[in-house]
């Protein structure tokens, strides 16, 4: 078996996921015609308006969309960090604040996050101790045996070439690393479920491209469902086995698009043909919402 | 050596590092400035004072004031203790009643406009003329100089620890909340560590605060401490002593904040504001 994986991650199956199969442990998300509002200045604003998509176990799929289209409001509904004003969302057979409860979402925002004054190591397994007093008192958590913790951690840190920093401050590292650090937290946690908010956006463009394809790698092992907020297209083409196009003011679907690359994704599967008549149909459904938007 | 460039080595093969500077050499750079400033500062004071015939009653000579410390440090020492424990007690008990009142805060909108205005005219009273009022309330011990002390570093320790809670990154709590994470393991792995900074600069600046309140209390009616040293040796025109009475309430104070400084180098190396630069 892998190192850094659970037991329960689902089995490392052929990695050509445009309908992924449904795993045991779960990981589909469904989004039913979900609204939510904000105040801006005493006005409200409607973030999302009747949003509905389903998002199949083990599946990757990218949100992208014009500032202000409601992607990172989606993503946080998802989450259970916003609660939505109509509508429901389903992880599986729970709730997302259920689901946050059993930790089976892996957040990663755009900034890294981390706690500056933790090494590297204690930031990635940060997230596996907190609520650990509740549920040794409740009893319905299988913790991993203490040895496992660390050495899992490492093995993780190992793929993005950062074990040897493991003991470092974040102020140690650049930019990058600390964002692959935030990641690595995410993974580290094996969830069925992952929740990436422009995770790139604040790196340079080098450091932007191979990061995706580390994300990648290290996803491919874990097969877990990832929902991919971010507003560049290559990025969105590359990585996902479907694209959903937001519009703005409301925030609503435009478009759907099918990713039918073959996985593992490479390199230079980003000069092929296939990859640019995605990349132009995204672009034109981008065009269209952002169009209709005035 | 001149130019940019120490000598090669072999991690540095061209010698474009600057060259390696000894510890010895180093504390002479950093010590020296202060050095040569102190003895400026203190030598035209005393040269000021033997030349213009200042009486001595209005003011005397830094030698003087040096003999004068030099006569009797056990009496300046025994003082000094009285007052340092005023100041540290009333300080303990601004630092226990701003860190509760702003947990509160932070964690009641409600409480928060409750006590906003009280923290407002707090911050704006001139807590040193509470003193005489304090003395008449308190009696002659150490309580009215503890709760001068106490209200005098009171508003900065509350405003710092309130900063200090809320300063936390909402992308870090983001992915605390996406796992679930309580308002008690939020406060306690997020708030309190990132306060920290916050606090310790307040402690260094109400060190001097608590001394100040500790001895403007002793002012009125006390037995002992530098406060009370200063107002008798006033009384008679012993301004000798009055001055050293000043200094050893400012070596105190070097000293504490040293300290605290010291404290903050230890506790705060995450920190990347407030970094000893290597």
């Amino acid at each position: 078996m892998t190192p850094g994986r659970r037991a329960n991650a689902p089995p490392t199956g052929s990695a050509t996921a445009a309908a992924a199969p449904e795993s045991a442990t779960g990981g589909r998300i469904v989004v039913d015609g979900v609204h939510k509002h904000f105040f801006h200045d005493d006005r409200p604003v409607v973030a999302l308006r009747d949003v509905s998509l389903s998002v199949a176990a083990g599946e990757f799929v990218s949100v992208i969309g014009p500032s202000g289209c409601g992607k990172s409001t989606l993503l946080r509904v998802i989450g259970g960090l916003v609660a939505p004003d109509g509508g429901s969302v389903r992880i599986d057979d729970a709730t997302p604040d259920e689901a946050r409860a059993a930790k089976r979402f892996g957040f990663v925002p755009q900034t890294p996050a981390l706690l500056p004054w933790r090494s590297v190591l204690g930031n990635v397994t940060l997230l596996r101790d907190v609520g650990r007093h509740r549920e040794r008192t409740r009893g319905d958590a299988t913790p991993a045996p203490p040895g496992d913790r660390g050495r899992d951690a490492i093995a993780l840190l190992e793929k993005v070439g950062l074990a040897r920093f493991a003991g470092s401050l974040p102020r140690e590292l650049s930019g990058g690393m600390q964002q692959r650090v935030s990641l690595v937290r995410a993974f580290a946690l094996a969830p069925p479920i992952l929740l990436m908010d422009e995770p790139f956006a604040a790196l340079d463009e080098f450091t932007r491209d191979a990061m995706r394809y580390q994300l990648l790698d290290i996803w491919s092992q874990t097969k877990a469902t990832v929902v991919f907020v971010t507003h560049s297209i290559s990025e969105a083409v590359i990585l996902s086995d479907r694209v959903i196009t937001m519009a703005a003011r409301p925030g609503r679907v435009a478009s759907v698009e099918e990713i039918t690359l073959p996985r593992p994704r490479s390199e230079d599967m980003e000069d092929s043909d296939l990859f640019t008549t995605h990349a132009h149909r995204v672009r034109t459904a981008l065009r269209a919402s952002w169009e209709g938007r005035t | 050596m001149s130019g940019a460039g120490g000598p090669p080595s072999p991690t540095d093969p061209i010698g474009l590092l600057p060259p390696k500077v000894g510890w010895a050499r180093r504390a002479t750079r950093s010590v020296v400035p202060g050095v040569v400033a102190f003895v400026v500062v203190f030598g035209g004071w005393e040269f000021g004072v033997r030349y213009t015939h200042i009486p001595a009653t209005e003011l005397v000579a830094p030698s003087a004031i040096f003999r004068e410390l030099w006569r009797a440090p056990g009496f300046f020492a025994s003082n000094a203790w009285v007052t340092i424990q005023e100041a540290f007690w009333g300080f303990l008990v601004a630092f226990g009643v701003a860190l509760t009142a702003a947990v509160v805060v932070v964690h009641s909108r409600l409480m928060d406009r409750a006590l906003s205005p009280i923290i407002v005219m707090l911050q704006v009273t001139p807590i040193l003329a509470l003193a005489p009022p304090l003395v008449v309330w308190l009696g002659f011990g150490p309580q009215p100089k503890i709760v001068m002390a106490a209200l005098i570093t009171f508003v900065p320790l509350f405003t710092n620890a309130t900063a200090g809670f809320r300063a936390i990154d909402p992308a870090t709590y983001e992915v605390m909340r996406s796992v679930d994470a309580g308002r008690s393991e939020i406060f306690f792995r997020l708030r309190v560590p990132h306060s920290l900074p916050y606090l310790l600069a307040a402690t260094r600046v109400c060190v001097g605060l608590a001394l100040i309140g500790a001895v403007v209390a002793e002012f009125f009616n006390s037995s002992a401490g530098l406060g009370n040293i200063m107002a008798g040796a006033q009384l008679y025109d012993q301004t000798a002593v009055v001055w050293a009475a000043i200094f050893t309430l400012v070596f105190i104070g070097v000293v504490l904040v040293g300290l605290v400084t010291v404290v903050q180098h230890r506790l705060l190396r995450w920190s990347e504001v407030d970094a000893p630069h290597p």
